[in-house]
């Protein structure tokens, strides 16, 4: 999962978007085809905030970096389907014991070899407990992993300099397609003589690298220039990157439109409503990995066994989605129709049960009603949020929507900063329903619903525990067909669509937009740009 | 004058420790805890939390964290921030761009200010005079985020004159609107602040004494009216810098600067208690230097406040 | 010693060149035409779209090496008018009429031309050489400025000169003054200065606007001494504009006499003091008070043994010191006494402490040391209630009457206001007290109604008067009540204050640095010299038979209204002190 920065809140101002409006000319579509070779594509990032090693970068703007400079045993290519990329295969049997054979002959730009030996020294550094890498729970499925003491990651063998076994302590069909996550990326033997200093100055194998020493402005930018050693599906169709470093979205919007940069990932919320129109079919909105919805712990009152699972229901039928998305978000949100996202495959909005998501005011209070015969409802209903995140124009509607189709007293609970609000949520100390969201690390419907929902997953906030549901997340882990997979997950997804753990909100789009110098724009199933994609005029 | 700058130096030594403890305090006592959020909406194990809490000192009581940070400082140490880079470094590429914006401003300020304040008192109630004010009025009533944003696409997007947002390096020609639009915010003080002094000043008895002498309003004016009227202003400009710093901030989201604004607001909101307090002693050290100064300044404009030897 | 132009201008070619222009037109002195020629001029500001007449078809001629004085009350057109004849005067005025120096026409002349006129051929001394000097400039700049601007020349010939002036001007230590600012220098210091800077182009008409006024009188006396003694060497001539008839006595050929813009009399010195035709010129003689022309004042009832209501004993006050200013020792040792219905007279020039003294009878400093009493009760050791009630047996009259009113407040309301806090009286009664108040002061009963700023500077003096009086204090301090207002405006205010504490019997402290008018006033006197008491009686053992050779100094510093009299003791005064 990467971590999108929280944004500087500069309010929305109409009349800056009204002027925007004007201020662009239409775009003309007689781009495509016949791109400069050594063009430089600059795009949007922010700072990283730690130093790019793979294992300890756990948000978007050091994520994107890593993605361009490193390769993985796979990639995903725009549709979140995964191809061999250092990996030549990756073989297994029983979905515990995974062989990985790797490409003949790559090498990182410093000269030393991709090999068995560089992917397996630098997944046992991450998992190895004293590092406190922020990317270690991806190996916490591999044989030897803990998290409380230093112990030797036993599951991981080299077999020989181009050959490595993988085992992991229980069946995971999708693990394979988890590989292509940036913490499972190889280092090469030199970085571990000063660490620190390769994290300044990274050498990778991917299809850029950096361009010189110094390449890696802090808090400016990042230049990147092609690898002209990498043999690999993403050969870059352009000259570079150079990754400017923006401190609010809206810098960077403003630099689209005043020419100065190519691609962008984010439209900041101020140029919701105008950006379509701004940038005319270099707009980009669509569907993204990212799920979001409210969480309602089963500890807190009235929200437990009958009367709790009526109110969820209730709750979740009371809320006007489409509306919201539309007026609040402009349409760059989707209401959501399951707990997962359209990106990915094997998603479906025709799971049994997923009317329980349509705005149904009628069925809410009556299901209300009947929870108020089982315990009369007292007190007022919130929904805790982090105030410097941008969540309070549609907390609000969503509170109105509960409002005033069940005639009870709610309101919005504004936590100042993400860190505070985020900490509540972690020490299990807040006592109302709280915002949640999630966007996934791998293009798998396993990763919207085992860390989140499964008994006592790292990410299940709201302690959601339902053994029926377990079941069904192991034997969907086991299928070694996708298809059969999906199945037993979407199975387990009706469960939830019935206990509503959390209720459903929406997936966020992807927004962004390009100049009319590029194109061959595309956005990935993890909303970034597939930069080696792009051509410039 | 030796012996009054080294007092006022040492002045800054309880200030010093005053600020650095109640901020280090402040960060402490900010609910939430830093480490948690370096997740995300991901709940780590606790184990990690543990791990990282240890490395950055937060599992210690608060004074042992304080002591550490003040005994690292004595080692030139301010420490390192959760990104791994060291804050000193971090301290030596933010604020000479920040520097560089706020004395821009600075210097705008001071130069339009004065002398658009100058002539308006000259010429009370002429055209120039009404619609300067006019014009003060507006800019002391919008915001600086609004006056950032027009600015931006108006000279940015729209008339393509300036860069919408400050290239690499900070080369300062791309400075010049930020620059601007920050001393927009205290324009119309400086500039009232001038024209009432100069109103005041020009029906001095010294003024009637000057043109007595024989002398043209081309020596009058600067010689005997400005520098008289400069001296309320100087002193609003030293509180002003503050001011400056403050509205940098803003002006540096909006202009994508990478000076000291935006990576103190997300140290905040991280709470990373060391980087906070590197940046806001710097910053409070500053300002006392500023205001020493300005303080210089002001005995050289005003023999009468002049420090006696 | 007369700077010989001429040959000054052929050491600067520059300047020269720069000026060859300029003096066809510049006019130059010549024999039998008057430096000045004033005709019909006339003066008007323009307040609220009309215009105010301010001097009304003036006339009158200055000619070489004569003493014009202009005199006249506040208001009377006497400055006005002189500046419209450098046309130095704000926008919204209007000049009409002739102004001709040396025969040459200043009225619509170039700017530029003006210029030179300015500073080199009429010179302006004004009355607060404080303000009158920048502040943030030494003194020598400002005189070296004058000098380059009107000779060019370099600022190593013009500092020579600047110094030679400040010789001339009798400026002790005239280095160190060249680069003193004025804040340096005292009040004296910085009118030579001032001086020296107007005669530094050694010009032909030297306008002094109430050179003096703003002096101590010994330091007035040296300063007109000054005058007097330029005055002979330049051989310029010389408009004194001022309201002190002792001033016009001491130094003027020539009086002119104004009032409300128009010039009522003119004459000789001699004719005007002697045989004034003219009423108001006649009234304007009277109203001035004359030391020792009054009789002396007796106690209503001298009763001895009626205890005093204020006394000092060995009082000491110190100013602690703050921050960078050191403490400094106001008052030093002083010990007096007054009994009900007696007037003190406490004298002194600045700086002497009076003012002090004042404040500390009110309870709003504290003392140092010694003992000091009020209606029998020591106020060191009051606990501050008690001071708050015995406060309301004291009244204060300040110097300046318009700043010591609330400017937002009605006058009745500022009268009322000590009742009403004090809870004496509200509602109808206050309305009643504040009425019998504005009677005893003889004003009108409206006046209740009226703002400080509708009101003359005798009235708004009166109304503090009244405001002093509200809570019948046994004690009344009155601070150089007086020194703000008109010679005839104060003479009817003392006559006032005279009747009032016969009336109500009062015992008064009034600090002044006026001998003629606490001549007029005081049963005793008290003079002060840097807070030590030099010596005290009655007026007469004071000021007809002074011991001290300080009070001795003062009483003859005091410029007297009679040109032959003022010589005789001028002379007198120079004497003794050679």
């Amino acid at each position: 999962m990467k971590l999108r920065r929280v944004g500087m809140a500069a309010g929305a101002i109409a009349i800056v978007s009204a002027m925007a409006l004007t201020g662009c000319a239409p775009a003309n579509d007689s781009a495509g085809g016949g791109g400069n070779a050594t063009a430089i594509i600059t795009a949007n990032s922010s700072e990283p905030q730690n130093p790019l090693i793979p294992t300890n970068t756990n948000e978007v703007g050091g994520g994107k970096i890593l993605d361009s400079i490193f390769a993985g045993l796979v990639y995903y290519d725009g549709k979140g389907a995964p191809h061999n990329d250092v990996a030549e295969s990756i073989t297994t049997k029983d979905n515990i014991t995974f062989t990985v054979k790797i490409k003949p002959g790559l090498k990182f730009t410093n000269g030393d070899p991709v090999d068995a030996d560089s992917f397996v020294t630098a997944w046992k550094y991450g998992a190895l407990a004293s590092n406190a890498q922020l990317s270690s729970y991806f190996f916490e499925d591999i044989e030897g992993f803990s998290y409380d003491a230093d112990t030797e990651l036993t599951g991981l063998n080299v077999v020989d300099p181009t050959t490595f076994t993988i085992k992991l302590t229980s069946a995971l069909a999708d693990f394979p397609l988890r590989l292509g996550y940036s913490a499972f990326f190889p280092l090469p033997k030199s970085a571990w003589t000063d660490l620190a200093a390769f994290g300044e100055n990274p050498s990778g194998n991917g299809p850029y690298m950096l361009a010189g020493k110094g390449a890696w402005k802090h808090n400016e930018k990042i230049d990147l220039v092609v690898n002209p050693e990498y043999t690999g599906d993403r050969k870059a169709k352009n000259g570079g990157l150079s990754f400017v470093f923006y401190q609010s979205q809206d810098a960077a919007y403003a630099d689209l439109l005043g020419g100065n940069l190519d691609v962008l990932d984010a439209i900041p919320n101020s140029a919701f409503a105008t950006f379509q129109s701004d940038l005319g079919n270099r707009a980009v909105n669509q569907p993204a990995a990212i799920f979001q919805s409210f969480t309602i712990p089963e500890r807190l009152a009235h929200f437990s066994g009958e009367e709790g699972n009526l109110r969820r229901k209730a709750l979740s039928m009371s809320i006007n989605r489409k509306e919201i998305t539309s007026v609040i978000f402009e349409g760059t949100r989707t209401p959501a129709s399951d707990f997962t996202s359209p990106v990915i495959a094997g998603w479906t909005d025709k799971l049994k049960g997923a009317e329980v998501l349509a705005y149904n005011p009628d069925e809410a209070k009556k299901l209300w009603a009947q929870a108020d015969a089982i315990a009369p409802w007292t007190g007022q209903f919130q929904i805790a949020y982090n105030a410097d995140g941008g969540h309070q124009g549609w907390v609000d509607a969503v509170i109105n929507s509960i409002k005033n189709t069940l005639g009870i007293d709610a309101a919005g609970a504004p936590y100042p900063t993400f860190k505070e609000a985020r900490t509540l949520i972690t020490k299990r100390e807040i006592q109302t329903p709280f915002r949640t969201g999630w966007q996934a690390d791998y293009p798998g419907l396993f990763n919207f619903l085992g860390p989140l929902y499964a008994t006592n997953a790292g990410s299940n906030d709201g302690d959601y525990s339902n053994p029926a549901f377990d079941a069904l997340l192991k034997k969907g882990s086991t299928e070694s067909d996708l298809a059969k997979a999906n199945a037993e997950f979407q199975k387990a997804q009706e469960i939830l669509l019935q206990d509503l753990p959390v209720i459903p909100l929406w997936y966020s789009n992807v927004t962004g937009g390009y100049g009319t110098a590029v194109s061959n724009v595309q956005f990935g199933w993890n909303s970034v740009p597939l930069y080696y994609e792009i051509t410039k005029k | 004058m030796t012996l009054y700058i080294l007092r006022r130096v040492l002045q800054a030594v309880p200030v010093f420790f005053g600020t650095t403890l109640l901020i280090y305090f402040m960060v402490f006592v900010m609910p939430g805890d830093p480490i948690i959020a370096l997740f995300g909406d991901k709940s780590p194990n606790p184990a990690v939390i543990e791990q990282l809490r240890a490395q950055y000192h937060l599992d210690q009581p608060f004074f042992v964290q304080y002591f550490l940070y003040i005994g690292g400082l004595f080692r030139g140490d301010f420490g390192v921030s959760f990104s791994g880079e060291a804050i000193n470094s971090i301290l030596q590429r933010t604020f000479p761009v920040t520097a560089r914006l706020a004395v821009l401003a600075l210097g705008f300020l001071t130069v339009a200010g004065i002398l658009v304040g100058l002539v308006s008192g000259l010429r009370k109630g002429k055209f120039f005079d009404n619609s300067s004010l006019g014009v003060s009025l507006v800019l002391i009533s919008l915001p600086i985020f609004v006056t950032a944003f027009v600015a931006q696409y108006v000279f940015g997007v729209w008339l393509g004159w300036s860069r919408t947002t400050v290239g690499s390096g900070a080369p300062v020609q791309d400075l010049i609107l930020p620059a601007i639009v920050l001393a927009t915010a205290s324009f119309a003080q400086v500039m009232r602040l001038t024209r009432s002094s100069t109103l005041e000043t020009m029906n001095q008895d010294f003024v009637r004494t000057a043109y007595s002498k024989g002398l043209s309003r081309r020596r009058v004016i600067p010689v005997h009216i400005l520098r008289n009227s400069l001296i309320p202003s100087v002193t609003y400009l030293a509180t002003d810098f503050g001011v400056l710093l403050v509205g940098a901030t803003i002006t540096e989201g909006i202009f994508n600067v990478p000076g000291v604004g935006n990576t103190l607001y997300q140290a905040i909101i991280r709470g990373e208690g060391p980087t906070v307090v590197s940046f806001v002693t710097v910053m409070v050290l500053l300002y006392l230097g500023v205001n020493l100064l300005i303080d210089l300044l002001y005995g050289l404009l005003d023999p009468r406040i002049r420090y006696v030897k | 010693m007369v700077v010989d132009r001429e040959t000054e201008l052929m050491t600067d070619t520059q300047a020269a060149s720069a000026s060859d222009a300029a003096v066809d037109i510049t006019p130059v002195a010549r024999e039998g035409v008057p430096v000045l020629e004033v005709k019909d001029l006339s003066v008007d500001f323009g307040v609220d779209n009309e215009w105010v007449p301010a001097a009304i078809n003036l006339n009158y001629t200055v000619n070489k090496g004569e003493v014009l004085a202009i005199v006249g009350e506040s208001g009377s057109g006497k400055s006005a008018s002189s500046m419209a004849v450098l046309n130095l005067l704000p926008v919204n005025s209007r000049i009409r009429g002739s102004v001709k120096l040396n025969g040459v026409e200043l009225r619509g002349m170039r700017s530029s031309e003006m210029r030179r006129v300015r500073g080199e051929k009429i010179a302006v001394i004004f009355q607060e050489p404080m303000t009158a000097l920048n502040p943030v400039y030494t003194v020598g700049f400002q005189i070296v400025e004058t000098l380059r601007q009107h000779y060019g020349w370099s600022p190593a010939t013009a500092k020579t000169r600047a110094i030679e002036l400040l010789t001339m001007v009798e400026m002790p230590d005239p280095p160190k003054a060249f680069n003193s600012y004025p804040h340096q220098l005292s009040g004296g210091q910085r009118q030579r200065a001032m001086i020296a800077q107007s005669i530094s182009c050694d010009p032909d008409l030297l306008i002094a606007d109430e050179p003096t006024t703003a002096l101590d009188v010994t330091v007035q006396a040296e300063i007109l001494d000054l005058l007097r003694n330029l005055h002979k060497r330049l051989d310029s001539a010389i408009v004194l504009i001022t309201h002190d008839m002792g001033v016009v006595a001491d130094l003027a050929d020539r009086v002119v006499v104004m009032r409300q813009g128009l010039i009522v009399e003119s004459g000789t010195v001699h004719q005007i003091f002697a045989k004034p035709v003219e009423p108001y010129t006649i009234e304007l003689l009277s109203a001035v008070p004359h030391l020792g022309s009054n009789k002396e004042r007796l106690l209503p009832r001298s009763e001895a043994v009626r205890e005093p209501v204020l006394s000092l004993k060995n009082v000491t006050i110190d100013y602690p010191k703050r921050g960078r200013v050191p403490a400094f020792r106001a008052v030093d040792d002083v010990s007096l006494e007054i009994h009900p219905g007696e007037l003190l007279g406490l004298v002194g020039e600045s700086g002497s402490g009076k003012t002090t003294i004042g404040r500390a009878a009110m309870g709003l400093i504290p003392i140092t040391e010694g003992e000091l009493r009020v209606v029998g009760k020591d106020m060191a050791s009051m606990p501050t209630k008690e001071l708050r009630l015995l406060r309301r047996k004291t009244g204060i009259v300040f110097q300046d009457p318009a700043s010591s009113l609330n400017p937002r407040m009605p006058v009745g309301q500022s009268i009322g206001e000590p009742m009403l806090l004090a809870g004496v009286a509200k509602g109808k009664e206050l309305d009643k007290k504040v009425e019998d108040l504005l009677e005893q002061v003889e004003l009108p009963t409206f006046f209740r109604n009226r703002y400080p700023h509708e009101l003359s500077g005798g009235q708004k003096q009166r109304i503090g008067i009244a405001r002093a009086l509200s809570l019948s204090p046994q004690l009344l301090v009155a601070d150089e009540p007086t020194s703000a207002l008109d010679v005839s405006v104060q003479s009817r205010f003392l006559e006032l204050l005279l009747e009032l504490q016969e009336q109500l019997d009062f015992a008064c402290l009034f600090i002044s640095h006026d001998l003629a008018v606490v001549d007029q006033l005081a049963h005793r006197i008290a003079v002060l010299r840097n807070g030590k008491l030099v010596e005290q009686g009655t007026r007469d053992q004071i000021l007809r038979s002074a011991k001290d050779p300080y009070t001795q100094r003062l009483i003859a510093a005091v410029p007297l209204p009679d040109p032959d009299k003022q010589r005789e003791n001028r002379e007198h005064r120079l004497s003794a002190s050679r």
